[in-house]
């Protein structure tokens, strides 16, 4: 954190739609920018706001966002496709390798940057971060406070147990990911819990960290996302629950994935990228014989079935380079069983 | 006072004395005085004495009178206490009675806890049978009134039909479609697959076996523990074909050994080193008992505990012949049997596990059976299942054929023995299997040659009190059912052959075949516009199904679209001017002109112009498609209706179910152009339904390969004819069905068997929901189909 450079870049994505103008809204999102602005982030930082269609774009409001609407990177869809669309167009648009997210009525507290980018930098593994929440009524008077484990194995056992562990305005994640993971997805069956579909993916294959401290600041208002749909969003959080929690990977995770890593002789992150192919494409590839089990280990809804000779994993993942162990080929099928 | 109380007891001495001294007569007249005086005293207390005596005397009489009473009573009381002796012997004979009855009524009181128990038991038993049969019921016939009920609606909507048909057509088709929903058939049994391939199982009386089975299962297994449903492959009859494998299957072409056999007795040890003395001492049993040349490999697995431990374990009468074998590190079973085994000198290789123990008769029946059966390689044996304490609690039958091994599990050990050769051939075990690292090993065993069993109990099986949680047992079916998927694929060949096509470029061209009428410009704009988002080069191909006119008016709304000013690929513009033909007629179009121009496109997609991709399509397909080398992968699409939530209208199913229902949306996949031309494929134009699916059924009938991914890529509006539940022209869609169906199976004729189910081992079951009786239906229906069993094509 000393050297400018050594500090990461993030791109804050904040989608907005407006479906009227008001001053309270403008407020609100003022005090959002405020907020990020106020964290002093010493490493480049651009706000990248996402106008998702509305019927007047927000950028016409940029004089009333105060100083902080100069770092504003403004991005404006023709037609207003969601927030599942609005985020991931911003994604694609994210120039820095750390995506971190915001809402146009929350606030982030001071510290909040500071203390995730430390992770990130204490820990090259790390592809996400999230922090505990304050959660304050539209008047801002606190509600309460929600602080979350923060080690690996804690975050799984939370994301089991009681449910999604991020709150969403308070990550702070590796971009990579999200493009590999194909953003947040548009299924309909997910439709208001899409966050928490794409980490029930995300914690599968990649490690989380959280910053044990309410350094977020949600602002609960009866028309959110989260209160309208309330009861389609707990029907799809239980399927993606569910199917999180069959799997029993609390503990097996932070031992195998690390343990392919290993095998593979390659980071954290590409052991999870290459479980993430495996699983979510099926593609048959050859890997070396050390990581058959750690693969095995982290797939157990998958069977990894001998294939005839195939790419190289680095050749399905797009890595340069050769693997010049011998390698087996494998294709991770499903077991046939029901979900 | 004191001579009465002390009267003379000898008066006559007392008187001679008296007359001896009368020489002194004063004295003896006063002495005879007093003498008198004492006479008269002396008689007075005689006389008082007399009476004092009478009085004893009737004290006494009355002492004795009262002694006498007292004896009588005495006697009385001695006679009532002979009374009370016999009573008392009596009572003690009559408590020995109680004693003997209490003892009897103890032993009846156990007979019948014993009974209850037992009762109780069969009373599972029953309970179990009865929810075996209710969930067979449940599956057959699911709410038994409702196939009635269907039954009669059906019949009532056929009588309307007919009623209503000479005033409204539309009124009929409706009661039409909703007879065609009643059919009573969609309730019937889907599991088709018990039919097709019975399982022996255990028989359904109520035996002492079943009991002593019940025992085992309410004390070993977690009550809430169930039995996963079968995956897809087996609920559609995959077993029918592994049985045929293994029946098939060639008696073993090795040599037998030259010499007579000798056993090496593997032991994997972990963890259990207080069974481990009982494994030792049935060895020196073995021992004790065999001729046979053996010897013992223990391979430590365990790091916590020292070799040392184990050596003092083992008895002095076989130390030996065991080696101990340990590398100080945790290898899992499966390794850790390799190792062992890779110790071993001799021919034939003996399991053992580490807690349980072998029947001293172990090797020389073994012996006997190689001796029987000199080419077989794998035998098997009986096993007597006993718990921690070593006691008996049942005695395993011979329930399974080894051709059931597929469906029925490991029914092929313990004991498991087999030569070294065999284990060579087949590799060995396979760590990727480990916890059913031997049902993998014995499947593929069975498959290669014919394998036996000795019809003997020669193994004790221990069970373990709180070590089958339901997270392992789940575990244990998991990696039961990647046996099986992993047998279907590598043993039977159950696995796409992928076409070698040339590798897609980096950044392929696309070919977005768009069909309109000209009828939803704003849809249309928002459509290409979907299409520009793509981040691959991707060409949009509006073909216009209308006159020279609707071409300039779609010209004209999209004034961007078709100059090379604003797009490096600016859109194509063609015209379908023929409007008596159908939906199909512009898609030809579009595919002639890319035929035309088949080099400067790698792959192809459509798009109605009231729909759109995702800004993932292009990108995820693609990779789908580098990754896999499939010809097409599709994803999945939401509905959008007018006024509601999206949706997802269609699950994904094994690709080849599409043969007889259509699931992939007309803008949900992506194909390779070189793939697709080489089929010559076309729309037909005489259809103005499920032309899309008329479509695919060509393709795959052409043997294409396709690879799907549980992502929505796409989108489709509610909103013209195609998707609607009743059809303006039910008649014209009958025809389009009769017609799909007809190319349906000429597809399918040119398909093989194995497709059907290398397309149903490739389907990602657990990343959908539970397939429900509809699908089942269709899916055995698509099987018939494929597998010529001539099943009913709707």
């Amino acid at each position: 954190m000393d050297a400018l450079s050594e500090l990461p870049a993030i791109s804050v994505l904040l989608p907005v739609f407006f479906r009227h103008v008001s001053a309270a809204q403008t407020r609100l999102l003022r005090h959002a920018l405020e907020s990020v602005v106020d964290q002093h982030y010493e490493g480049a930082l651009e706000i990248l706001l996402v106008d998702d269609g509305s019927p007047i774009p927000v950028q016409t409001l940029s004089d009333q966002l105060g100083p902080a609407a100069e770092n504003i990177r403004w991005l404006r869809l023709s037609r207003n496709n969601g927030i599942v669309g609005a985020l991931n167009v911003g994604i694609a648009a994210a120039k820095s390798p750390l995506v971190a997210r915001m809402d146009a009525d929350d606030l982030w507290l001071d510290g909040k940057l500071h203390a995730q980018v430390s992770q990130f930098l204490e820990d090259p593994d790390l592809t996400i971060s999230a922090t505990g929440m304050l959660r304050v009524d539209t008047h801002g008077d606190e509600i309460d406070r929600h602080v979350r484990p923060g080690d690996w194995s804690g975050i799984l056992r939370f994301f089991v147990e009681k449910g999604c562990p991020f709150p969403h305005g308070s990550i702070v994640a590796d971009r990579r990911v999200y493009r590999a993971l194909g953003g947040y997805p548009y299924s309909a069956t997910v439709r208001h819990c899409e966050d928490y579909a794409l980490w029930g993916t995300w914690l599968r294959f990649f490690k989380p960290a959280m910053v044990e401290q309410a350094l977020y600041s949600y602002r609960v208002s009866g028309n959110s996302v989260s209160s309208e749909h309330a009861m389609q969003q707990s029907a799809a959080s239980q399927i993606v629950l569910r199917r999180f929690e069959r799997l029993k990977l609390e503990t097996v995770l932070p031992k195998m994935l690390p343990a392919l890593a290993d095998a593979l002789g390659a980071s954290l992150f590409e052991a999870g990228l290459l479980a993430y192919t495996a699983w979510h494409f099926r593609p048959a590839m050859a890997i070396p014989e050390a990581a058959v089990i750690p693969l095995g280990a982290v797939l157990p809804d998958r069977v990894l079935i001998k294939t005839e000779a195939a790419p190289s994993w680095r050749t399905a993942l797009e890595m340069p380079g050769e693997d010049n162990r011998i390698l087996i080929s494998v294709r991770a099928d499903s077991l046939g069983e029901a979900s | 006072m004191t001579d009465k109380e002390n009267p003379p007891k000898d008066y006559g001495s007392y008187l001679e004395r008296l007359w001896n001294d009368r020489v002194n007569l004063p004295a003896q007249l006063s002495a005879s005085t007093n003498f008198g005086a004492k006479v008269e005293i002396l008689r007075y207390a005689l006389a008082e004495g007399e009476s004092e005596q009478a009085r004893r005397l009737a004290l006494l009489a009355e002492s004795q009178s009262e002694q006498e009473k007292l004896r009588a009573l005495l006697m009385e009381n001695e006679s009532q206490q002979e009374n009370l002796r016999a009573l008392l012997i009596e009572s003690k004979s009559g408590q020995g009675r109680l004693r003997e009855l209490l003892g009897e009524s103890e032993t009846e009181r156990l007979r019948l806890n014993a009974a209850a128990a037992q009762e109780r038991i069969i009373c599972q038993v029953a309970q179990t049978h009865a929810i075996c049969l209710e969930d067979t019921l449940t599956r057959n016939l699911r709410k038994p009134w409702l196939p009635l009920k269907d039954a009669l609606n059906r019949r009532l909507s056929c009588v309307a039909e007919r009623l209503v048909r000479p005033f409204s057509e539309y009124r009929a088709m409706r009661f039409r479609h909703s007879a065609k929903k009643r059919d009573p058939r969609r309730f019937m049994s889907l599991d088709r697959s018990t039919q097709i391939v019975p399982v022996a199982c255990a028989t359904n009386e109520f035996s002492g076996y079943a009991v002593q089975t019940q025992t085992i299962l309410k004390r070993y297994f977690p009550s809430d523990w169930r039995n996963p449903p079968a995956p897809l492959h087996m609920q559609l009859g995959s077993a029918a074909l592994v049985r045929n494998r293994l029946r098939a299957a060639p008696k073993s072409a090795s040599l037998p050994l030259d010499s007579p056999p000798a056993f090496s007795i593997v032991t994997p040890f972990y963890s259990h080193l207080d069974f481990f003395s009982d494994c030792a001492k049935s060895i020196a049993a073995v021992a004790r008992q065999t001729e046979q040349p053996f010897e013992w490999v223990v391979f430590n697995d365990d790091p916590s505990v020292a070799d040392d431990k184990l050596q003092h374990c083992i008895p002095e009468t076989v130390r030996g012949r065991t080696r101990v074998l340990s590398d100080g590190q945790n290898h899992g079973i499966s390794r850790a049997l390799h190792f062992g085994i890779s110790a071993t000198v001799n021919s034939w290789v003996v399991l053992l596990d580490c807690d349980d123990m072998l029947e001293p008769n172990a090797l020389d029946a073994l012996a006997a059976a190689i001796n029987t059966a000199p080419k077989c390689r794998y035998f098997s044996s009986l096993m007597i299942d006993i718990d921690d304490a070593g006691q008996e609690l049942r005695r395993r039958r011979e329930d399974h054929q080894f051709t059931d091994l597929f469906e029925a599990g490991m029914v092929a050990g313990h004991m498991i023995a087999f030569r070294r050769d065999l284990y060579m051939e087949l590799g060995g075990f396979d760590p990727r299997f480990s916890g059913v690292q031997d049902y993998d090993f014995v499947l593929r065993a069975a498959a290669r040659e014919q394998i036996q069993r000795i019809a003997m109990h020669l193994y004790r099986y221990r069970w373990h009190s709180n070590t089958q949680s339901v997270s392992r047992l789940d575990r244990q079916a998991h990696l039961t059912n990647a046996v099986r998927a992993a047998f279907l694929s590598e043993t039977m060949g159950l696995r796409p052959v992928r076409t070698a096509r040339p590798p897609l470029p980096e950044h392929p061209e696309i070919f977005c075949i768009m069909r309109t009428q000209g009828s939803r410009m704003e849809l249309l704009a928002a459509a290409v516009e979907s299409v520009r988002a793509q981040p691959f080069p991707t060409t949009p191909c509006i073909v216009v199904h209308g006159d020279r006119e609707t071409v300039d008016f779609v010209r004209r709304h999209l004034p961007t679209e078709f100059g090379a000013r604003n797009y490096a690929r600016p859109a194509i513009l063609l015209q379908a001017g023929e409007i008596n033909r159908r939906r199909g007629y512009p898609c030809n179009v579009a595919l002639e002109y890319l035929r035309a121009h088949a080099s400067s496109y790698d792959l192809l997609c459509f798009l109605d112009d009231d729909d759109h991709l995702l800004p993932c399509f292009a990108e995820r397909l693609t990779r789908l498609i580098r990754l896999t080398g499939a010809d097409m992968a599709y994803g999945m699409a939401n509905a959008l209706p007018k006024n509601s939530e999206p949706y997802l209208q269609h699950k994904l199913r094994p690709t080849l179910s599409l043969l007889l229902s259509n699931f992939i949306p007309f803008n949900s996949f992506l194909v390779r152009v070189d793939a697709v031309l080489e089929t010559n494929a076309a729309f037909a134009e005489d259809m103005h339904y499920l032309e899309d699916q008329d479509f695919l059924v060509q393709l795959f009938g052409s043997g294409m390969q396709t690879a799907l991914l549980t992502e929505v890529i796409s989108e489709y509006r509610l909103l013209g004819d195609g998707n609607a539940d009743f059809k303006q022209d039910p008649d014209h869609f009958r025809n389009c069905q009769r017609k799909v169906q007809q190319r349906a199976k000429v597809a399918a004729g040119r398909l093989s068997e194995s497709a059907f189910w290398i397309d149903v081992l490739a389907f990602p079951t657990q990343d959908r929901s539970a397939f429900d009786e509809v699908d089942l239906d269709l899916l055995h229906k698509t099987r018939d189909l494929l597998t010529g069993l001539g099943g009913r094509v709707e």
